[in-house]
């Protein structure tokens, strides 16, 4: 395993913001001292670019995206760091979360006419580095399922249901196609590696599949969802929940018989039962970090990367919350209370 | 005349003119019945109006202080998506309906925005709670469009009202009163001049 690559990855994450610097910036009353205080950390480098060009003036766009590049820097410095191929294909196979987000952003685009701006998609050179000139050719949603249709990883799901989504011009079922082919490759990616310390990120991405299939079934009880489009969506390799007990939970007619087939995540579906959802994805997110949080061990293990990535993944969210707090003038305690960091 | 009319001082105008204030009373009367029920009905509908603005605005701020937190935690690029891809879902029809005669629009959703198998986790509560909130919106501009219209026809009928108790009533009844006190002193003056007459041939008969 790689040693030199986990240490490298102590050391970047001790440049992660953390939560003294948080209650600092939460008292910052515009966007001009959240910059400032921004530039005494990691983010200097992509804020001086805008600090340069725009002298005293900041837009909320500006700053988003120097947020964003830094992310967009982290992780490719983080996938430039890895010479073993197996760990590099891992976490390649891990970051397609992200080339996820941007095949929906364009997807959406395209439902509306429109031609999707590539500044504001992540762009990973990683996965496949003619990804940009590929987004650049697709002029139509149907362009987009022809060419995900060729794709070796996101083709399997989408090929029975392409037509669904290109009649109700359907992102939902887009999405979901595309998660479950992202999940269910990425254990098959995992399971083939002899990586030590590779079943720790496997019972991660297991929890992660629980919850996600757990907001999933709940759709056809509480929203009225169809139940054979979700059982098709269900995605494979969870931890806690089985797939005829997910299957079972779709075809629940009673709340009963819903919270007993899901029981280990009650607490989630009760919430979602209630049109709590907010709430609901909090709790699935306390989940998430509590598994997360067990990677965080001082030893030279690889699961201390997939902390770092999220961890990068949650400051960009929870800076991105701040900017538009503290743009729209949200009182530091409300901001707080939003933040994944003191979640 | 003060309101228009040739008057002549004769029965058949008389006859014609008391009809005219006969027909202009009954007018009178439907149009103050109206104009009551047109305030009853405004006073209704400002009520309710009150109401749905009241419970919008405390279901507004509980969504947005929802969307506010879930927007914290999926962050922008999911909302972004499923915000561009949402387009043209909601299609109305607007209905003409009459309250007293005045045409107020009755908006009816024919297609609402599709929740079911459209959104995921989250996204699917806002827009949930959304689509909700639009049926309030579009009763809410429903009410408010037939308020104005109501108040715009409220006052109009007022004026008439008023215009036809104060003035045009008193009037047309004045110029009857005129012409029927014109039409007795010529009753008057031909029973005199016909007696006069009368006592001239009596006095020539006598000779």
């Amino acid at each position: 395993m790689s040693t030199h690559l986990v240490v490298r990855v102590h050391g970047l994450s001790t440049r992660l913001l953390t939560p003294q610097f948080y209650h600092s910036i939460l008292l910052a009353p515009d966007l001009k001292s959240f910059v400032d205080t921004l530039f005494r950390t990691d983010y200097r480098d992509t804020l001086e670019k805008i600090k340069s060009e725009r002298m005293n003036v900041y837009s909320s766009d500006a700053i988003r995206e120097a947020i964003r590049e830094k992310f967009r820097m982290r992780m490719n410095l983080l996938i430039s760091l890895m010479m073993e191929k197996d760990v590099a294909e891992v976490f390649i196979d891990y970051l397609r979360r992200y080339e996820i987000l941007d095949l929906l952003k364009v997807a959406g685009y395209l439902i509306s006419g429109r031609k999707p701006p590539l500044n504001d998609l992540f762009l990973f050179t990683f996965f496949d580095s003619n990804f940009k000139q590929k987004v650049e050719k697709i002029r139509s949603l149907k362009d987009l399922i022809d060419y995900l249709l060729t794709h070796k990883i996101y083709s399997r799901t989408l090929k029975d249901l392409s037509s669904l989504v290109l009649e109700f011009q359907n992102l939902f079922i887009l999405e979901m196609s595309l998660k479950k082919d992202y999940y269910e490759h990425l254990m098959s990616t995992l399971g083939a590696k002899e990586i030590p310390g590779i079943n720790r990120l496997e019972r991660v991405i297991k929890a992660e599949i629980d919850l996600e299939n757990c907001f999933i079934t709940t759709a056809s009880y509480v929203y009225g969802y169809d139940a054979n489009l979700l059982e098709q969506l269900l995605i494979r390799h969870p931890l806690k929940l089985s797939l005829p007990n997910l299957k079972q939970a779709i075809r629940s007619t009673t709340l009963i018989a819903l919270f007993n087939a899901l029981y280990p995540y009650r607490n989630i579906v009760e919430l979602v039962t209630k049109k709590k959802e907010t709430e609901a994805k909090k709790e699935a997110l306390k989940i998430l970090k509590r598994e997360i949080s067990r990677l965080k061990i001082p030893g030279i293990d690889i699961g201390y990367i997939l902390y770092y990535i999220r961890a990068c993944e949650w400051e960009k969210t929870d800076l991105e919350t701040l900017l538009y707090g503290i743009l729209y003038r949200a009182s530091p305690e409300e901001m707080k209370a939003q933040l994944i960091t003191f979640l | 005349m003060a309101i228009g009319l040739r008057a002549r001082p004769t029965r058949g105008f008389l006859l014609e003119l008391k009809k005219k204030i006969q027909i202009t009373e009954e007018g009178y009367r439907i149009l103050s019945h109206k104009r009551d029920e047109l305030v009853s009905k405004l006073r209704e509908l400002l009520e309710l109006l009150r109401a749905i603005r009241k419970d919008i605005l405390k279901k507004f701020q509980e969504i947005l202080k929802d969307f506010r937190n879930g927007y914290a935690l999926i962050g922008p690029e999911e909302i972004l998506a499923y915000t561009l891809s949402t387009k043209g879902k909601l299609d109305i029809q607007i209905l003409p309906t009459s309250v007293m005669g005045v045409i107020a629009p009755k908006v009816k959703a024919r297609k609402n925005v599709e929740i079911k198998n459209s959104f995921p986790p989250l996204i699917r509560q806002f827009a949930y709670y959304m689509s909700e909130i639009l049926q309030d919106l579009i009763k809410l501009g429903e009410i408010e469009t037939g308020v104005e219209i109501i108040a715009n026809d409220l006052e109009r009928t007022n004026r008439t009202v008023n215009a036809l108790e104060k003035i045009i009533i008193p009037q047309l009844k004045a110029i009857a009163k005129h012409i029927q006190d014109l039409i007795e002193e010529e009753d008057l003056e031909e029973f005199t001049r016909i007696k006069m007459v009368r006592n001239i041939i009596v006095r020539r008969r006598e000779k």
